[in-house]
């Protein structure tokens, strides 16, 4: 296995290196079998790696320690199924798996790019090879998952239980394969700034896979968020750790950048600022896998000590130079055509949009940088954590949110107070009157008014412009409502998309406000038979089994829930100790409505294996969360889905003088 | 083992070997661009759709709405001319070139055999 | 293992180290071994007022061991312990800013999971503002540029895609057979009332 492996990672490595150097060699010298082969080179490269993958994943199949990527992240008790998990959680297997999806998405890309687009392909391919090229070599010579053993182990260490939960067999691998996608409308971008040719084309194929990598790092993150509510059990989400804002920041970038497209396909303007967007993104990308693999800040995400931090930093580095080295050699490609006509309007809205991302990812960066700097500067290490990012990051966070409930109305070029007004007044009125309310029942805190204020106004907006659009539809065809908002949808696709990624967001604010600000925490000792109050829940503590296997042992809390009095269910809390890895892990129970989690985590029984004790929390409008994310992808798809091709209209050409050879439809 | 990096260098060495289909010629460069310029006047028929859905939803003034529709036009019009310009050309090229073969060859019997040949 | 070498808090200077050694020996000795250990009538329980204070609290405070999580999120023995501290002292009526300042004598500055706002941290919360008004300053500069620059090309010119749709001054001319077929060609409006 460890030869079969071997030998796929050297020719992908190979083919790699031919395919960029043909696109290059054959773009120059216009030589159009040179680049054909180049792009074979391309598809094989996937092929090769696959094999490399299955090589790996046959390994862990077959138990085979003699490899020692299989002896540290499995054991004989291992269940098959956490191969997956397995494959890609140490250094080692997750390279192979990043280059793997990197050769796989190269091949699609260039594949699916038009030739039409000339020489931006070849160029394209050549920034794509470069990269895989790193990875493979990276991952060959330097952390290779086939490295024998001296000696064959018996048994391996067995595999992370942290990684044996559902969210763990999707959050890893879209985070990774998300982060390396943006290498796609990077390559895509720098090949057509190496080509000369910036157009239409680069639009539409960079807003694509753009959105591509944006949906899956949007996923991965979600994921990621819902995996550390269920399972890290202090009933959070998201804790700003470096290594989730490496992941984050790369996605804010994204998201700017798949705004400001908009501006470049409507009015072809913004040519710069995108190409430097894109590049942005993509250094943030590299920066996160070095965040990742690196260390130098601590996290719970590290891949254990790895000593690849360097390479990733030189990587960095030369992505940034060679990116922005290109962009100013080709700057005078980049003159816009159009011009920004009014301060208020969809444009500078855009603009606005992109500054406030930009700002949440400076802010991030700050953050995750500071204490680096300061230990090195100082000596000592200044800690920024969630309350420096919650404070700074969520005004922000607040005005995007505004922003998005006007942006989408305002006209292009030039807008008028009169059409803001009649695309805001009702959301405005109907805002104004919520947020009376909520004042009245519940003045708690002004940040979550706000909060409920602008989420509100935006979903009352997105609201409305369905209901008259799907009203205009209904009037002018006579559809049923249902088939008039479908119609409405399929007819101007971008926009619904957006209106539905839109309505997700507005869930997570929804969420993060209500768990923010509105949450009940109580620690608590039961003992069996025991309640507490938290909220108008309570808690009793019925029953608690402990099952010891060879490498854990397991313990499960049950608990009575009663709300206002009356019996509503039982959940269970589970915890377990795995001493080989010297680590605990917590499953809570939680009883979730669309209202409010009730969430419970057992945090340990007492040495008389009576009493326990316990952690309560009680938090509005988490669901909300979870829900956003078939609403980003719905909204994504929608977006992406191709319009139907217009019949191409044959029209002959006015008449010169003499008769005119057309050669089919002008 | 070998038996793969046969077939893997057959798969890169095809397009070498069979004849490319063409070799970049002045037609299909003015296709090209036709076809480009064809395309960007199909998008910009698109933002006019999107443009007239926005104005019957009333998103914009009457005023707005018929400056940008105008500007469109007149965009599509300046497409639609360019790209009919590209084909003129191409067939003026044609037509010279049918010409001088025409010429050349009335001249060939009064000459001795030429030696190269009009392309 | 390498994961747990992966775990230990790097960033110390020596000094520090050997305090903070100090205290975990103590704390770990008291806690008696196996992870979470505060012992049932040991255990500090808190009003539901002093509940919310603490919950705060114990968001801002980190675990010095714990890679990066604050003492709310670990569930490791130090964790615990310290979270008995907290408990403790808000039961004995300490202000928020007292029991920080406790933790910080404790176990030094960077225990706190935000920057003080004094000294050197103030920068950290000085600069994102700072960043924010001069992206800005750099828009509104960028948006009064385009503007001036092309008052000119006000004139009806593109929904521009493609590099080729550039400089064409004047309107219509020669352009009415074009216009005319452009009619034909466009889009059908499904909505005309």
């Amino acid at each position: 296995m460890a030869d079969l492996g071997t030998s796929a990672m050297l020719i992908a490595l190979a083919l790699a290196v031919y395919s960029g150097v043909t696109s290059l060699v054959g773009v120059r010298t216009r030589n159009s079998a040179m680049v054909s082969s180049s792009m074979r080179a391309n598809y094989l490269t996937a092929f090769a790696l696959g094999i490399a993958v299955l090589a790996l994943v046959l390994a862990f199949l077959r138990n085979d320690f003699a490899l020692r990527y299989v002896a540290e992240h499995s054991n004989l008790a291992m269940p098959r199924i956490y191969t997956w998990v397995a494959f890609y959680a140490g250094n080692e297997g997750s390279l192979l798996y990043v280059a793997f999806a990197l050769a796989g998405m190269a091949a699609l890309a260039m594949y699916l790019v038009p030739r039409r687009m000339g020489s931006q392909r070849p160029y394209a391919n050549l920034v794509l090879m470069l990269i895989l090229s790193f990875f493979i070599a990276v991952n060959l010579f330097m952390a290779s998952p086939f490295a024998t053993l001296p000696v064959t182990p018996i048994d391996g260490v067995g595999i992370n239980p942290l990684l044996t939960h559902p969210g763990m067999f999707i959050h890893p691998p879209l985070i990774m394969v998300g982060l390396i996608a943006i290498a796609v409308p990077f390559a895509l971008g720098i090949g057509g700034l190496l080509s000369g040719r910036i157009d239409d084309e680069w639009v539409d194929a960079g807003r694509t896979w753009g959105l591509v990598a944006w949906v899956l790092l949007a996923i991965g993150l979600l994921l990621g968020a819902w995996w550390a509510y269920t399972i890290l059990g202090w009933g959070g989400y998201w804790a700003w750790d470096p290594v989730e804002n490496a992941a984050f920041m790369p996605w804010l970038a994204l998201t700017a950048f798949i705004h400001s497209i908009m501006v470049q396909k409507r009015r072809g303007m913004f040519r710069l600022w995108n190409i430097a967007l894109i590049n942005i993104s993509f250094i943030l990308g590299a920066f996160g896998i070095f965040i990742n693999r690196g260390g130098p800040v601590p996290s719970v995400h590290s891949f254990g000590a790895s000593t690849l931090g360097w390479v990733f930093l030189l990587f960095l580095g030369v992505v940034a130079f060679a990116s922005f080295g290109v962009f100013f050699y080709r700057f005078a490609l980049l003159r816009s055509t159009g011009s920004l006509e009014s301060a208020l309007s969809r444009e500078s809205a855009f603009l606005v949009n992109n500054l406030l991302f930009l700002g949440v990812a400076f802010v991030t960066l700050w953050g995750v940088v500071f204490p680096i700097i300061s230990e090195l500067v100082l000596g000592e290490t200044i800690t920024v954590g969630q309350p420096f990012y919650n404070s700074v990051n969520g005004p922000i966070f607040l005005a995007l949110i505004f922003l998005m409930a006007i942006g989408p109305v305002l006209p292009w070029r030039h807008a008028t107070w009169a059409s803001v007004r009649h695309a805001i007044l009702i959301p405005g009125i109907i805002t104004l009157f919520i947020t009376a309310a909520v004042v009245i029942i519940e003045v708690r805190n002004v940040a979550a008014i706000a909060g409920i204020a602008v989420s509100t106004l935006v979903a009352v907006q997105i609201a409305q412009e369905m209901i008259r659009g799907t009203l205009a539809r209904h009037r002018a065809t006579k559809s049923p409502y249902p088939l008039a908002f479908l119609q409405l949808v399929g007819s101007n696709r971008p926009r619904y998309g957006g209106y539905l990624v839109h309505l997700a967001v507005v869930m997570l604010a929804f969420g993060i406000v209500g768990s923010s600000f509105y949450s009940l925490e109580r620690d608590v000792i039961l003992s069996k038979g025991e309640s507490a109050d938290v909220g108008a829940y309570t808690v009793e503590f019925t029953d608690t089994t402990t099952t010891t296997f060879t490498d854990r042992t397991e313990r499960t809390a049950t608990m009575r829930v009663m709300k206002n009095g009356s019996f509503v269910g039982t959940v269970e809390a589970w915890h377990g100790v795995y001493p080989s890895f010297n680590m605990l892990s917590t499953r809570a129970g939680i009883r979730s409505t669309p209202v409010e989690d009730l969430y419970v985590i057992y945090s340990e029984l007492q040495p008389d294996g009576k009493t326990a004790a316990f952690r309560l929390l009680l938090n509005p409008m988490v669901w909300w969360m979870w829900l956003a994310g078939p609403f980003v992808i719905l909204g994504t798809v929608v977006a992406l889905w191709p319009a139907r091709q217009r019949a191409v209209a044959v029209v002959t050409s006015p008449s010169r003088e003499g008769a005119l050879p057309s050669g089919g439809a002008l | 083992m070998t038996l793969v990096l046969a077939v893997t260098l057959a798969v890169l060495a095809y397009p070498y070997l069979v004849a490319p289909k063409r070799s970049g010629t002045l037609d299909d460069a003015a296709e090209e661009l036709g076809q480009r310029l064809r395309r960007s006047r199909d998008r910009v028929y698109e933002e006019i759709r999107a443009l007239q859905q926005e104005y019957f939803l009333k998103n914009m003034t009457e005023d707005e709405y018929r400056a940008q529709l105008q500007a469109g036009r007149l965009e599509a019009a300046r497409l639609m001319q360019q790209q009919q310009q590209v084909q003129q050309t191409l067939a003026d090229i044609d037509a010279l070139v049918e010409e001088e073969m025409n010429a050349a060859v009335k001249q060939a019997p009064l000459d001795a055999a030429p030696e190269g040949e009009i392309k | 293992m390498v994961l747990v070498s992966g775990f230990l808090f790097i960033d110390i200077s020596i000094r520090k180290r050997a305090l903070v050694g100090a205290l975990l020996v103590l704390l770990v000795l008291a806690s008696l071994g196996a992870p979470g250990a505060v012992r049932a009538q040991e255990y500090v329980e808190l009003t539901p007022e002093l509940d919310a204070r603490a919950a705060d609290l114990y968001a801002g405070i980190m675990c010095p061991i714990c890679n990066g999580q604050t003492i709310s999120q670990s569930h490791a023995a130090i964790s615990e312990t310290m979270r008995q501290m907290v408990r403790e002292r808000l039961v004995a009526g300490d202000t928020d800013q007292q029991i920080y300042d406790f933790m910080t004598e404790a176990f030094g500055r960077d225990i706190l999971a935000s920057p003080p706002k004094s000294g050197i941290g103030l920068a950290v919360w000085f600069v994102p503002p700072v960043a924010l008004l001069l992206g800005a300053f750099a828009v509104t500069l960028f948006v009064r540029r385009l503007r001036s620059a092309d008052g000119l090309v006000r004139q009806g010119s593109g929904t521009g895609p493609g590099d080729l749709a550039d400089t064409h001054g004047g309107t219509g001319d020669g352009l009415e057979p074009y216009l005319q077929l452009v009619d034909e060609e466009m889009p059908d409006i499904e909505e005309r009332p």
